[in-house]
């Protein structure tokens, strides 16, 4: 999620019941774990995801996640001192 | 100083991880693509040294083009080599295999010197280096490797896995 958010960032999510295109979520993601990702296109039952960096998974790669799985969005982070 | 409580609560184990880099842990790790990049920036500076165009013009476009890629495809090394030593590698397997981060540290310093110049004893110093980078991973793995001629210039010996099917 460079350059978002830096390795070894301490991030807070705070549970929501409404997420827009363009929040940082924090998703439980069947097949990749716990991850950090922008939501796109989301719409009442689901969203999609993209990262911040050209690397990144394609949303594609990644698939439709439900909502359910959608632990919360990014409210703070406190990076690392580099 | 908030950084440092939270520091502090992250090593008694009361925070929880996630991962938010661009290579998920997908686990999918393989030294191939830095080797092919390395032997890709040799092949570019024969080309560059081999221009034998007449045309001026033409030789300064040939030369210009290896340079670009031969910056591109150094960089690609340090890249690809970075991931799987920073991502892959975990503590037991630096432990077993301590000569890594010396190892790597030679690759960076390898392929920057392939991009400042154009000698072909780097270019095939750098190789030598993701050779043996490629030749540890595949052992962490218990895949035997063997070392080869590769099949188009500038045929260098590579290390490839020897796979069971």
């Amino acid at each position: 999620m460079q350059p978002v958010l830096s390795p070894g960032t301490f991030a807070i999510f705070r549970r929501s019941t409404s997420y827009r295109d363009g929040d940082v979520l924090l998703v439980k993601h069947p097949r990749f774990g716990t991850i950090v990702k922008r939501a796109i296109d989301v719409n009442a039952e689901s969203l999609w995801l993209e990262g911040a960096n050209a690397s990144s998974l394609s949303r594609e790669t990644m698939g439709p996640i439900e909502r359910t799985r959608v632990q919360g969005k990014l409210v703070y982070q406190v990076a690392g001192k580099n | 100083m908030i950084y440092s409580i939270l520091n502090y609560l992250d090593r008694k184990g009361l925070i929880g991880r996630a991962s938010a880099h661009c290579d998920i842990p997908c686990g999918i790790y393989d030294p191939g693509p830095a080797l092919i990049a390395a032997v890709s920036v040799v092949r570019l500076m024969d080309i560059a040294h081999d221009g034998a165009s007449e045309d001026p013009v033409a030789l300064a476009n040939l030369r210009a083009r290896c340079t670009l890629r031969k910056e591109e495809e150094a960089e690609k090394v340090k890249q690809e080599i970075r991931v799987i030593w920073g991502d892959y590698f975990k503590a037991p397997l630096l432990e077993a295999h301590p000569n890594v981060h010396g190892l790597v540290h030679a690759i960076m310093q390898k392929a920057s010197a392939c991009k400042q110049d154009v000698h072909r004893e780097d270019g095939v110093a750098l190789v030598e280096l993701v050779n043996e980078f490629a030749e540890i991973f595949w052992k962490t793995k218990s895949v035997e490797t063997v070392r080869k001629t590769c099949p188009y210039p500038p045929q260098l010996k590579l290390v490839y896995p020897v796979l069971a099917d």
